[in-house]
């Protein structure tokens, strides 16, 4: 934690900065900008409102739709900001960002279907998850693909950075890395691959409406979704929980799920 | 208080060093160094990226620039001579092209024929052909316009007196302004593939494998495997600045050379 005072000074200092070092971007990401207090003594990046990092587009998690950025996660965040008394700022940004947790030097949480991981858990801190979401493997029916072991030696699709990614390095499979879900689905499209690995809830819903392409098989790893906050940052991380368990409680998560899955997942 | 002109010319430097001073001075202080130690300068980590980097990452860069810009000069060869040529359609066409394809951003002709193409037509290609077509044919727009200027910039008597000995225009071309044009359009082509090794960066979006990564993706990759935050891609960036510097060094030697042979 920086001292009152210094924080004044580092105030003025970032604006001399930001005059001369348009370039160092990179770099010049100013540490932690002092946060303004909200309900419930919350410390928020901005204040009065709830900034939401998310990779989008991520269907049916978080979309842009007639303008608007929607999604099963974008309505658990609109309730996580309802709990704040704060409005909902979404600031899309790249899964890696959120991967490293950089993201959250700008954002109060991310909330962008993180699979809950160790290797995530060193560099932030998870909320209790809110969504079991397997893996499966999408293709197409002229692929003559089965099962994984079909698809070895065939050309199989992930999205960069996932959890899919990760299961198809485990299997030994040399998987073409996409940058987001779109392009993995044009591909599919495209017959540029035969199969996509990913998660059960985006592939599903990616492909439900076309008879070309089934889930073969799928794969239970147990995987869990959750949302992440700045290491340390508990008072946010309590808030956040006692959204979701509102949301189990009264049985909004189950109508989200209905209303973005279809059929409700596990 | 009066000053002379040169106390005027010192105090205003005084001025300039104080900015930059106090400006770097606000940047050190505005950096949360501790944050950045762990996830921009953590070569701690970074141990598994070597030697894959070279082997993958740093050859592809190699390979995709010099296959782009391969088509590149030979398309943008025949561009330039289409630009320059009297029959009016041909000059339609390399003008369309070239106002084209250095309009749109390369990345937009990358998913137009990874995607589009096989959507369109049912073709499947490797990715290398994709990356050598549209790498290439963006290049070659570029390159047209250098190489034009550059056959403009031959002095018309050297067409004159070939023509005058006899030679078919076609030869006099290729055996007396090309090469000269050449010389003249070496420091410009050698920043032509500065270029090209960074718009190669782009091809991650055709999707690839591992044994197709350039540096960019490398450097990606490495973010989501080894848990030192953006380091990797800091290692990439460095990858590519000993491509770079190298080029430009040497576009600064052609450009002395040339100057020297200027009579």
């Amino acid at each position: 934690m920086q001292l009152k005072s210094l924080a004044a000074a580092k105030m003025s200092a970032k604006a001399a900065a930001l005059l001369a070092a348009g370039a160092l971007t990179l770099t010049a990401c100013g540490g932690s900008s002092t946060p303004a207090a909200s309900e419930g003594g919350i410390k928020l990046i901005n204040a009065g409102k709830l900034t939401v990092c998310s990779d989008i587009p991520y269907e049916p998690f978080e979309f842009q739709k007639d303008g608007k950025t929607v999604g099963f996660d974008i309505d658990i965040a609109n309730e996580v900001a309802k709990d704040l008394g704060a409005e909902l700022n979404t600031v899309d940004s790249s899964f890696e960002a959120i991967e490293t947790g950089t993201a959250l030097t700008q954002c109060d949480v991310s909330i962008s279907s993180i699979s809950i991981t160790d290797t995530r858990k060193s560099v932030m801190d998870f909320s209790t998850p809110y969504l079991d979401d397997d893996l499966t493997l999408v293709a197409s029916s002229s692929s003559g693909i089965k099962s994984l072991d079909d698809a070895k030696g065939k050309k199989v699709g992930v999205q960069q950075a996932t959890t899919g990614a990760q299961y198809a390095k485990d299997k030994d499979i040399e998987a073409q890395q996409f940058e987001d879900t779109g392009l993995l689905v044009q591909a599919l499209q495209a017959g540029t691959i035969d199969a996509a690995l990913g998660n059960q809830s985006v592939l599903g819903y990616a492909t439900k409406d076309d008879a070309k392409f089934k889930s073969v098989e799928d794969f239970a790893t147990g995987e869990k979704l959750g949302i992440a906050v700045k290491k340390g940052n508990t008072a946010m991380l309590d808030k956040v929980n006692g959204t979701l368990k509102r949301l189990t409680d009264d049985g909004s998560l189950e109508k989200f799920k209905t209303t973005w899955f279809g059929q409700t997942t596990k | 208080m009066a000053m002379t002109a040169r106390q005027r010319a010192r105090v205003s430097l005084y001025v300039q060093g104080g900015i930059f001073v106090v400006a770097l001075a606000a940047i050190i202080l505005a950096v949360d160094w501790k944050t950045i130690g762990t996830s921009v300068f953590n070569f701690g980590k970074i141990g598994p990226m070597f030697p894959d980097i070279f082997l993958s990452g740093l050859k592809n860069t190699l390979i995709y620039t010099f296959l782009g810009f391969v088509v590149g000069l030979s398309g943008g060869l025949l561009l330039a001579l289409m630009k320059l040529s009297s029959f009016p359609l041909y000059r339609w066409i390399a003008t369309g092209y070239i106002e084209f394809f250095r309009g749109i951003p390369a990345l937009l002709v990358f998913i137009a024929f990874g995607y589009g193409v096989p959507l369109a037509f049912g073709v499947q290609w490797n990715v290398t052909i994709v990356v050598m077509i549209s790498l290439g044919m963006v290049a070659s727009a570029y390159i047209a316009e250098t190489l034009r200027a550059g056959l403009q910039a031959v002095p018309k008597g050297q067409l004159e007196a070939a023509r005058s000995l006899g030679m078919p225009h076609w030869r006099a071309m290729v055996t007396i302004v090309i090469p000269q044009a050449f010389k003249i359009v070496l420091p410009p082509l050698t920043n032509e593939v500065i270029l090209l090794t960074k718009d190669s960066s782009l091809i991650y979006v055709l999707g690839l494998t591992a044994s197709q990564y350039e540096l960019t993706k490398f450097g990606r990759d490495g973010i989501s495997s080894l848990g030192a935050g953006l380091t990797p891609l800091l290692v990439a960036g460095a990858f590519y600045l000993v491509i770079t510097i190298p080029l430009s060094l040497l576009a600064r030697k052609f450009e002395s050379r040339s100057a020297r042979t200027k009579r």
